[in-house]
């Protein structure tokens, strides 16, 4: 009957045994991996990095299919497009989600960040960026737009694991705003309002014949000074020709009321300001809404104006452009009533809206962010323009095996030697 | 577009009513010398009442002790934030005077602390030009009330811009004839009105 | 001494030798495994791991010196080291083994120095190793401090124990003593982000060390820190804005604390009686004067003041007195009471007394806070004044008997229709008839009320506007003042040539106008008990809208009308141009926080300290203006302290909405770029 002594040797024999039968496997997979041959390595796009790796180490791998259970990043389609342009054959599948994100900078001096998300069919997407979560959303198929003070870094929309990115424009300091028009509570506010909002206000506002309280240096009237003029009535005539000169060259126009009826106007704006209409009465327990404004419903729209606000059987808020600037019309009739009979929100919603208003026709002159590092904001049309339509092969099981058994052999290769030699060395031997 | 329409605060204490020909006096002179469009009459508005918002321009007079409800010290809180202007005049010109006292103090709880107005502001030179500021008046001249010629108003600030304007010098007995009466004057002693019209209109 | 005693002592040495090294090695491992884990921003768990497998190096290393025990195997390791003894030294070490030659020979050569220097040799490189790892520790000692303050899970996990380190700010102490007239506790708070007080208390910071190793300032301006004992300390009061307390020592970095100022609330009285403002024909009898008041902390004293004001047009005169001035030791609430004599005012006819109540609180410091109550207004009307709309008298008493009230008609009613049996019926319809034309007219004054505010005009006796408009909703109402402003009805109201007029109605007032109406319509008829429930509708209708509202009784001036096209422009003097400057850009304050924000989240993942003091330095601006943002400032600060990434994240989110709102989100998107 042996020993244990004899068992011990007999089990360190054992474990030598093994050592070389698997560093002869190893040697084996080492030698016969770099062989040619048709062989299909499918993987997950959430684990793509291996496989591209081993599809480039080796010429064995004649083709890679991919799971698209997430997108894959920029770096990792860039080397799935020089694998397949190396001889490799990429396929891929899956039922991605359509969807694409977009982001702009209000035109606004608070610079907001605007995002446009569409979604195949209806979607909830998470919104971040480097600051944390920003908000989420349903989007449905038609679209939706998430608007945030700032962002910060590249914002992420997220469905599930999907993920398309994209790096909001940077914003540049609005220009000034000119507002015309004669003392009234309407000029008082409207200049309030987008003081208010970060617009710097210029006014010209007559009080007298041959009198007004104005700024100098207001002229002269160009794009280098001035983002956009405000026409509240008639008293702006006198510069109808430098407004025209004005728009031509890329500046905005808001014209109200009687301004629209301007001969010099008359080419420019997208509809006129017809009879007024009186507003609502209200009840002393009543808030004034926009809606309840007097209104000078804009008629004789041009072919090409685009409304943007209706009234009951009115138009209100029409735009177009015109030269290299745009022209917004305005049918409200004293919205100052707004601002101080809207309740505690008045204030806000009156300079929101004018300073939105002014933000529409403002030039566009935020710098876009470069290509490099500008995100993933279509993720499926880069996808298929990359790597073409998805495969409609049905998808074998995954070879997961040959991804973890170089490992598992490199553990029992440690082991196995470990034991042998600690088995050896607490017996005494060498 | 509606005309400019001058605005008398009725509030709840004292007499807000004792100078009743002053709006019709400004009213005169806003047209006898702007083409600011002018409604031809005044109103009265209560100080308690939300109509008041639709005057963003008011003004208040008084003899008697001033003491404002909750309501009305919530609307004029509401009023200075969405830019309305407060002219209140003490008709009393007495610095130690009840309307003073009483008046200054509620202001202050509404406003915060009444600062004296530099005159070297705007709104002495807005559209006619006072170099000294405030103009006098008969009242302070001649001594009556408290014996003294105010070389300021005071006044609160919102966003840069006057939200209350306080005078001790007694405008209200200044400018309280009809304005017919004005065609005896060799000097118009309105016209501060004008300016102060004009700043609330265009600042 | 013989060779087994030398062999004893060489065993002895080598077990002594291994111990140290073990734990040299031991410990150098953990201290790397620490260094480690701060470098590469390892998980706890990985910190733990490599911690143990420290121990257990140290562990199996000093099991080796178990052989070590035996005094064969150290005599044999010798013989091995040493070949010229010939196993004499394992001769000799064994028990009884005393022969001279073999001792001779085991001695022959002094092999136990060279083992000893060579052991000690050993011990060179362990140590080394260990000396290393523990200047890379020290190398940072912000990050030790850190780590014992903030992780104490991990230190418990190594069994060590936190020593106070040099650092002077590494443990603060603040001690907050309210003012005395507060009568609050003191608190104490041991390593503060803030701490929110009373404006004037005293507040302590106390740190372990010298005074002179620290430095402090508020807002820029230094205060003295002094030794006592073995720690610092230095004190200031609460200043009364929100301020920054930084502290600075050359071992360690900046720390920052919030002062919070809390302000004495003023006190808030509110007067119970009289409830109304009246209006009296002779201002005569007691009336009472109560008045609640309250104070978050401590009242001084109350009182009622009183002013009385008489006169007419530019000649008024005025009495203000006090009454009833009580001292109140610092109550928080009392009530006050007065039994006012109205003779002994000696009011005249147009004079009009006004009350209120006053209450100081016990604030020393930043006070007294001086809080009043609503002012309550006493008239006595003058000869010839007509006032209606049943006046109350503020005192309880005869106030039917000074008025015509909708009160007395009720009581009129009301005897008329007890003595009806009695009555022929042709009487009977007289006298209702008679109350009837007193309803009338006191319906005509409220119609004057209600209608006045809708049409900017009373009803003229003379008026037939009454006809049409006899009952009427509030919607009714409206609509006709609708139609009015559209021109289509005729100028049935004026609303006062502005096109989007607010109408006050009053329903109360309305719903009385109504039910007057009803009343009048049956006593015409001689029904005295169908007229009775509707005058009781139209007095509680009064009420209502007496209590909701003030209603002046006076009438207004006459509005003269301007000829403005006359007067346009007629005047001799020109205005001249003014100039307007370019208003400055509002809410920079918000940007600039936004900016500073946008810092702190940079920081956050390279050093959360300092992201932790870019909120304290935001928190403080906060205060004054944005306490909701100051509050979720205080939350992320000490959420960002504990390091709980998953808390960090959302505090983070509530910052951010707190600082610009939540995003404004659409379920499309516009056709006009830039459209909201």
């Amino acid at each position: 009957m042996p020993s244990r002594a004899d068992i011990r040797r007999g089990a360190e024999w054992a474990l030598r045994l093994a050592l070389v039968a698997m560093l002869a496997l190893s040697l084996w997979r080492a030698t016969h991996e770099g062989a040619p041959g048709p062989v299909t390595r499918t993987t997950r796009a959430s684990d793509l990095t291996p496989a591209l790796a081993a599809a480039t180490r080796t010429d064995r791998i004649g083709a890679l299919e991919v799971e698209m259970d997430a997108f894959p990043a920029p770096a990792q389609r860039a080397w799935l497009v020089a694998l397949r342009r190396a001889g490799v054959e990429v396929r891929w599948r899956g039922a991605v989600p359509v969807m694409a994100v977009a982001a702009e900078r209000v035109r606004e001096p608070r610079a907001a960040v605007r995002m446009l998300l569409t979604s195949g069919a209806g979607a909830a997407y998470v919104l971040s960026d480097s600051a944390g979560a920003l908000d989420s959303l349903m989007v449905p198929a038609a679209g939706a737009t998430l608007e945030a003070a700032d962002v910060v870094g590249p914002v992420r929309a997220r469905q599930g694991a999907y993920l398309s990115s994209v790096v909001a424009p940077e914003a540049t300091p609005r220009r000034e705003v000119l507002v015309l028009g004669r003392a009234s509570w309407e000029s008082r506010f409207v200049s309030s309002a987008l003081s208010e909002a970060g617009w710097r206000v210029r006014a010209r506002i007559p009080t007298a014949p041959g009198v007004a309280v104005t700024d100098p240096a207001m002229l002269p009237l160009d794009t280098a000074r001035y983002d956009v003029v405000v026409a509240l009535d008639s008293t702006a005539a006198d510069l109808g020709s430098a407004i025209v000169r004005f728009i031509a060259t890329g500046g905005g126009l808001v014209a109200v009321g009687s301004a629209t009826t301007m001969g010099a106007l008359r080419s420019l704006v997208p509809a006129r300001a017809g009879t007024r209409r009186p507003g609502r009465i209200l009840l002393d327990t009543d808030s004034m809404s926009r809606s309840d404004l007097p209104l000078r419903p804009l008629e004789g729209l041009s072919l090409d104006a685009l409304v943007l606000e209706r009234r009951p059987g009115a138009v209100a808020v029409a735009v177009r452009r015109a030269g290299l600037g745009r022209v917004l019309a305005v049918g409200y009739d004293e919205s100052w009533r707004w601002r101080m009979l809207g309740g505690v929100g008045g204030p806000a919603d009156h300079r929101r809206w004018w300073s939105h208003a002014v933000g529409l026709v403002a030039p566009e002159r935020d710098v876009q962010p470069s290509m490099v590092g500008s995100g993933d904001a279509a993720p499926v049309a880069v996808l298929v323009g990359a790597l073409g339509p998805a495969s409609l092969a049905r998808s074998p099981a995954l070879e997961v095996g040959q991804r973890t058994l170089p490992l598992a052999l490199l553990i029992l290769i440690v082991a196995a030697l470990l034991a042998e030699t600690a088995s050896r060395r607490f017996r005494g031997a060498r | 577009m509606t005309d400019f329409v001058f605005a008398t605060a009725q509030y709840e204490s004292g007499d807000w009513d004792s100078a009743p020909m002053v709006p019709a006096n400004i009213i005169d002179t806003i047209a006898r010398y702007t083409s600011i469009d002018v409604a031809p009459t005044g109103v009265i508005v209560g100080l308690s009442s939300p109509a008041m918002f639709r005057y963003p321009l008011l003004y208040l007079t008084g003899h008697l002790p001033v003491r404002f409800t909750e309501a009305e010290r919530t609307n004029l809180r509401a009023f200075a934030e969405r830019g309305g202007l407060l002219f209140v005049d003490d008709h009393n010109h007495d610095i130690d005077g009840t309307f003073h006292k009483t008046a200054t103090e509620e202001l202050a709880r509404v406003y915060g602390p009444l600062r004296p107005i530099p005159n070297t502001h705007p709104l002495y030179r807005t559209f006619f030009t006072f170099e000294d500021g405030p103009p006098t008046t008969s009242h302070e001249l001649n001594g009556w009330g408290d014996n003294l010629v105010h070389k300021t108003l005071s006044g609160v600030e919102r966003s840069g811009r006057l939200a209350l304007v306080y005078s001790s010098k007694d405008y209200s007995s200044e400018w309280n004839y009809h304005p017919d009466n004005k065609r005896f004057l060799s000097v118009d002693n309105t016209k501060f009105a004008v300016n102060l019209v004009v700043y609330a209109l265009t600042r | 001494m013989t060779a087994r005693s030398r062999v004893i002592a060489m065993r002895r040495t080598i077990t002594a030798v291994m111990l140290a090294r073990a734990v040299a090695v031991g410990g150098a491992v953990i201290a790397v495994s620490i260094a480690a884990s701060r470098a590469l921003a390892l998980p706890v768990a990985a910190l733990v791991a490599l911690a143990a497998a420290g121990v257990g190096i140290a562990l199996a290393m000093a099991a080796r010196a178990r052989p070590a025990q035996s005094l064969e195997q150290v005599a044999l390791w010798i013989e091995e080291r040493h070949p010229s003894l010939q196993y004499a030294l394992v001769t000799a070490a064994a028990v009884g083994m005393e022969r001279p030659d073999v001792e001779a020979q085991a001695l022959s050569n002094p092999w136990w120095d060279q083992e000893r220097q060579y052991l000690l040799r050993r011990l060179l490189a362990p140590f080394v190793a260990l000396a290393a790892a523990i200047g890379l520790l020290a190398w940072n000692p912000a990050f030790v401090t850190r780590m014992i303050a903030d992780n104490a899970r991990v230190a418990r996990t190594l069994g060590t124990e936190t020593r106070p380190g040099p650092d002077p700010l590494a443990r603060i102490r603040l001690r907050i003593e309210p003012p005395a007239y507060a009568g609050r506790r003191i608190t104490e708070i041991d390593d503060p982000s803030g701490a929110d007080a009373l404006v004037g208390s005293a507040i302590i910071v106390t740190g372990e060390g010298p005074g002179r190793a620290v430095r402090m300032s508020v807002d820029s301006t230094d205060i003295p820190v002094i030794s006592r004992g073995d720690r610092w300390s230095a004190q200031l009061a609460m200043p009364s804005r929100a301020a920054l307390i930084r502290l600075r020592a050359s071992t360690s970095r900046e720390r920052l604390i919030v002062l919070a100022p809390v302000t004495d609330a003023a006190p808030v009285v509110t007067m119970l009686l009289p409830t109304q403002d009246t209006v009296l024909r002779t201002a005569e009898g007691m009336m009472t004067l109560r008045a609640a008041v309250r104070d978050d902390i401590g009242l001084r004293d109350a009182a009622f003041e009183i002013i009385v004001s008489s006169g007419q047009e530019e000649n008024f005169t005025f009495r203000t007195t006090t009454l009833a001035r009580t001292q109140l030791s610092g109550a928080a609430e009392h009530t006050l009471d007065l039994r006012l004599s109205l003779d002994s005012l000696a009011l005249k006819p147009g004079d009009v007394l006004q009350m209120r109540a006053v209450a100081r609180d016990r604030n020393t410091v930043t006070g007294p806070g001086v809080g009043s109550s609503e002012t309550r207004a006493l008239r006595v009307s003058r000869a010839g004044e007509y006032d209606s709309v049943a006046v109350d008298a503020a005192p309880p008493g005869e106030p039917d008997a000074q008025v015509l009230s909708q009160r007395m008609l009720i009581i009129l009613t009301e005897a008329l229709d007890k003595r009806r049996p009695r009555v022929a019926r042709p009487t009977l319809i007289a006298e209702a008839q008679r109350i009837a034309a007193d309803q009338a007219r006191l319906r005509k004054r409220v119609g004057d009320i209600v209608f006045q505010r809708v049409g900017g005009e009373p009803l003229s006796e003379e008026s037939n506007i009454e006809a049409p408009l006899g009952k009427m909703t509030p919607e009714e109402l409206l609509a006709r003042a609708q139609e009015a402003t559209k021109g289509t009805a005729g100028e049935v109201m004026d609303v006062e040539g502005d096109e989007t007029p607010i109408l006050s109605v009053s329903k109360p007032l309305l719903e009385a106008f109504n039910a007057m109406w009803d009343a009048g319509r049956a006593l015409e008829q001689g029904d005295t008990r169908q007229a009775i429930p509707p005058m009781r509708r139209a007095l509680a209708a009064i009420e209502r809208a007496r209590h909701a509202e003030r209603i002046y009784l006076r009438g207004r001036p006459s509005a003269v009308v301007v000829d403005v096209a006359r007067a346009r422009l007629a005047g001799k003097d020109k205005g001249t141009s003014s100039l307007r400057e370019p208003r400055a850009i509002v809410a920079p304050v918000q940007r600039k926080r936004a900016e500073r924000f946008t810092r702190a989240t940079l920081l956050l993942a390279r050093d959360p300290a300092a992201a932790a003091d870019t909120l304290l330095v935001m928190r403080v601006a906060a205060l004054g203006d944005a306490p909701a943002l100051a509050a979720v400032l205080d939350d992320a600060v000490r959420i960002l302290r504990r390091g709980e990434p998953r808390a960090i994240v959302s505090a983070w989110a509530r910052v951010r909405r707190a600082l610009d709102g939540a995003p404004i989100a659409r379920s499309s998107i516009p056709a006009w770029s830039g459209a909201p």
